[in-house]
């Protein structure tokens, strides 16, 4: 199953232990940037099917974006068939790998999509059982100036991100929740559309 | 200090009264406060005040400044009037600050940040007639009650009432030039339910 929609580069066994080093390392905290993750038929298909979704406008004090609502509710074949795969054993399994990180068979699952002048200020996602953090960045072409970096920040000194990345299409972003896990998204610059899909995985 | 005259008319501040006490929650938007050359001078001058960053990360990032000019106006006798006719509060104690929001600029809602119950008041020296994100909003924990929006030259005034908190929005990079604006709180010794008359609460 893990086959027919992650890239295979990335389920050797060498690769995975050397994710689970660098995840391990990371600073400011745990996480990983894998690029070109899923076989890209199916998040093509994704894509698409995503952006026939409804979304909601929400404007807040932390944040300005579109959100969909739990995507499990969706009735569009390719979602329902992507929810399935992130939230089965095998991929769970594979994400515990990973991450070192004993997890249950509970996720949630989102899509976002970010515009002219949204952003996300800082937080830590730092709720209930929530383990790990993850994002599928589903936009084409965009570039460090169009705004829309995911950015880490050192909790202790949380003025200038300790990384950024830049929302690629197929990369496929996990970080460790925690109270040091601070992130933001940064404002989007000009007209591009960040769209995403993400959510959490849960433990006990 | 010349601020509109209008605004010194008994009739005019009775009317602005009446439809400040019937607004939910309580607030009014007094335009062109201060005559145009009056404003634009002021309006110059603290633009070219220096500014020194205010940053929480989880609560607020602005600029704030002082200006002399300002202080007078707020403790000198046309605000004092305006004050005590149009909000009906006197012997009232104050507090203030002249913000500056450049774009990424904002301040959140905080469960620490809780102000006490008063009369806000924003003071606006922007430049922009349009703005992009930098406005107030009044919220409790169920609903958003009020915006109020950046406008050159106005003063604002809104009842805080107990559980109503204030966020300011962040400031994209649309934005021009900074919103400036004096924001600060009245906190009432005595008030005055309607024009002149006293209150029991």
């Amino acid at each position: 199953m893990l086959h027919e929609f992650i890239n295979k580069k990335y389920l050797n066994e060498k690769e995975i232990k050397k994710i689970n080093k660098r995840f391990i390392g990371a600073e400011p905290y745990p996480h990983f940037v894998l690029d070109n993750f899923f076989i890209l038929s199916k998040i093509l298909r994704l894509r698409k099917a995503v952006l026939r979704e409804k979304f909601e406008r929400i404007d807040k004090d932390l944040f300005s974006f579109s959100h969909t609502k739990d995507l499990i509710s969706s009735e569009k074949e390719e979602i329902k068939s992507f929810y399935s795969f992130v939230s089965s054993k095998e991929f769970i399994s594979l994400i515990e790998k990973f991450t070192s990180e004993k997890l249950i068979q509970k996720i949630d699952m989102q899509a976002h999509i970010f515009e002219r002048g949204d952003y996300l200020l800082f937080h830590d996602d730092d709720l209930e059982e929530r383990k790990i953090a993850y994002i599928l960045y589903l936009s084409h072409g965009f570039a460090a100036k169009d705004g829309g970096k995911l950015q880490l920040y050192d909790a202790k000194t949380p003025i200038c991100p300790v990384k950024e990345i830049i929302p690629k299409f197929n990369s496929f972003v996990c970080f460790k929740v925690s109270k040091k896990s601070l992130h933001a998204v940064e404002e989007i610059m000009n007209s591009k559309q960040r769209l995403t899909v993400g959510g959490w995985f849960y433990g006990d | 200090m010349a601020i509109n005259t209008l605004y010194l008319d008994g009739g005019i501040q009775k009317n602005a009264n009446r439809i400040y006490n019937l607004q939910k929650p309580k607030n009014i938007k007094l335009e062109k406060m201060f005559q145009q050359p009056v404003f634009l001078l002021l309006q110059e001058k603290i633009y070219k005040s220096k500014f020194k960053l205010k940053f929480h990360f989880d609560k607020y990032k602005y600029f704030v400044t002082e200006l002399r000019e300002v202080n007078s106006f707020l403790r000198g006798r046309y605000f004092n009037l305006i004050v005590r006719n149009i909000i009906g509060v006197k012997n009232y104690k104050l507090k203030y600050e002249i913000r500056k929001f450049e774009p990424g600029n904002y301040t959140l809602l905080h469960d620490s940040y809780k102000e006490q119950p008063g009369t806000d008041f924003i003071l606006d020296f922007s430049r922009d007639e349009r703005s992009y994100g930098g406005y107030i909003a009044y919220m409790t924990k169920r609903e958003e009650l009020l915006q109020i929006k950046s406008a050159p030259n106005a003063l604002s005034f809104v009842k805080r009432d107990k559980g109503v908190m204030k966020y300011t929005k962040y400031v994209t990079h649309q934005q021009k030039n900074p919103i400036i604006q004096v924001v600060g709180n009245i906190f009432a010794k005595k008030s005055l339910n309607s024009f002149g008359k006293k209150s029991d609460s």
